[in-house]
């Protein structure tokens, strides 16, 4: 079977022009929840909850936008909590948790949001207490 | 002994502040103790099966009956939805979402107990037709398929699912193959706190030896599990969901959950577990379907009927309540307005079997399900 070279060296430049403006295209909001819920997991880690597993999963279209919804679970799965849910339509974001919608956010004000959420004790308190309690391990002494 | 003398009781102790009730009691009451369950027909082996609830009994210890003005009533709605899915029945969808809402607005639910989802999309999909602040619980961790899941109002309560560390088994250690996972627990929290376990089963149907034999193992299972996630925290459990039999059967015996059909008589249970399964006194009648059938020489198969005795009890959705949370400081069950959802609802949904309620122009295409759902009210404060 032969292989046809030019298209296949076209196929490649193509690549190439692609990843080069995905390289310079600003990241998506999903992109950089995605990095904020890292941000998050590697502290909960570094506390001593190494168990702690905190992902994104995208949901169904709504009124306000495509779902997605960060959820908190250990790493073998012995409890998952979802923590709060952010809507992504064409020019705004809305954020969602403990039944409060906050709509007409910007990309910049949605991480925001959930950069300002995750930090709470409040909601800290809840991710260690569900790490403590289901996940199977002790918090680390201080 | 055994004569049922109708009077009044005052019941004793408990919390300073707590009111008297007044109560129809019988002899008969102490007699039964010893065998709470009795052998699963209360028509051939209690001559009074109904004495303890003619209209006027009530539990009574944390009972309040005039006022809902504690932190949180909670009115969970539990129901099967056979097997609902997003690709094919747009139309049974559309009725379930009107169900729902329905349900949740003039009837003012806070949560959805669903089982026999056909997937965790239909859960979400029923979810975002409710609307904000409706979320969906799944039953499976980490985005795994489940045929069981919540609808919570957020603004209310929230919810985290929790892993059952075994596998189903037979009451002699071999394993039961089942297609199904047969029950999720749910932790339910109000705010910053974990108030209470809900856990939501669907039992294999069918109404044979061995199917009853397979009930009765996942009861003895799944009251296993609860103990073992329980011990530590000690919370008050509520189990909901499709049991898939009769309130007599003895999935609900010695052998598998060890729910007693009284209230007073569990509180005396020595159980770690202690389980109270108020549908009895809604479904006493331990004579299904096919034995009526049977004495009427009623040949067909079809229709169930709508009215309570004359449905098969097994498509009546079930609830059990432990211990904890009729002896615990702040938390009541109110059992007298434990109800098996018929009218309003029937009147604008239609069900699948019971052809008789739907309306004229439901098929039973555009019906929701062959069950009856129910709702139970809890009240936290």
């Amino acid at each position: 079977m032969s292989i046809d070279t030019s298209s296949t060296e076209s196929m490649k430049e193509a690549m190439k022009r692609a990843l080069q403006q995905s390289h310079q295209a600003p990241p998506s909001t999903i992109s950089r929840l995605i990095k904020l819920l890292g941000e998050a997991q590697e502290a909960l880690h570094e506390d001593g909850y190494s168990e702690a597993v905190l992902e994104l999963r995208q949901g169904l279209q709504t009124d306000y936008g495509l779902r997605y919804t960060a959820y908190l679970r250990d790493a073998s799965s012995r409890f998952e909590n979802p923590m709060f849910s952010i809507f992504v339509a064409d020019n705004q974001c809305a954020f969602q948790a403990e039944g409060q919608l906050q709509s007409g956010l910007n990309a910049e004000k949605v991480i925001a949001r959930a950069r300002e959420y995750l930090l709470q004790p409040h909601v800290v308190e809840l991710m260690t207490g569900l790490l403590n309690q289901f996940g199977g391990r002790s918090p680390v002494p201080v | 002994v055994g004569k049922v003398l109708k009077g009044t009781t005052r019941i004793e102790g408990g919390h300073a502040d707590e009111r008297q009730i007044i109560c129809t009691i019988g002899i008969s009451l102490l007699t039964s103790c010893d065998r709470p369950w009795g052998d699963w027909n209360p028509r051939k082996s209690d001559p009074q099966p109904h004495f303890c609830y003619n209209g006027t009994w009530r539990y009574p210890a944390k009972m309040s009956f005039d006022g809902l003005g504690g932190e949180l009533v909670l009115r969970i709605v539990i129901w099967n939805l056979k097997g609902l899915s997003l690709s094919s029945e747009f139309s049974r969808l559309q009725r379930a979402s009107d169900a729902f809402r329905i349900l949740s607005h003039d009837h003012e639910a806070d949560a959805f107990a669903l089982v026999e989802l056909g997937t965790d999309a239909i859960l979400e999909q029923l979810a975002n037709n409710l609307g904000h602040p409706w979320m969906h619980y799944s039953g499976a961790i980490g985005g795994a398929k489940s045929e069981i899941g919540l609808l919570l109002n957020t603004e209310r309560l929230s919810a985290t699912t929790l892993a059952l560390s075994t596998e189903p088994h037979f009451s002699t250690g071999e394993d039961i193959k089942i297609g199904r996972k047969p029950a999720v627990v749910f932790s339910l929290n109000i705010g910053k706190k974990q108030r209470f376990l809900l856990a939501v089963v669907h039992f294999k149907a069918a109404g044979g030896g061995s199917e009853r034999y397979i009930r009765k193992s996942l009861a003895a299972w799944l009251r296993n599990e609860l103990e073992q996630v329980l011990s530590p925290a000690r919370l008050p459990v509520v189990i909901v969901g499709d049991f898939n039999g009769e309130p007599c059967e003895p999935m609900f015996g010695t052998e598998g959950f060890r729910a007693y059909r009284r209230a007073d008589v569990m509180r005396r249970s020595r159980d770690s577990l202690k389980l109270y399964n108020p549908m009895w006194r809604l479904l006493p009648d331990s004579v299904t379907v096919s034995e009526r059938r049977t004495r009427n020489d009623d040949q067909t198969s079809t229709p169930y009927g709508t009215f309570l005795d004359t449905i098969w009890h097994s498509l009546i959705d079930g609830v059990l309540v432990s211990g904890e949370w009729l002896e615990s400081e702040g938390y009541v069950l109110h059992d007298d307005r434990l109800e098996i959802l018929t009218d309003d609802l029937w009147h604008h949904i239609g069900n699948q079997g019971a052809h008789h309620a739907r309306p004229a122009g439901v098929t039973e295409e555009l019906a929701i399900t062959d069950h009856l759902p129910i709702a139970v009210h809890l009240e936290i404060i």
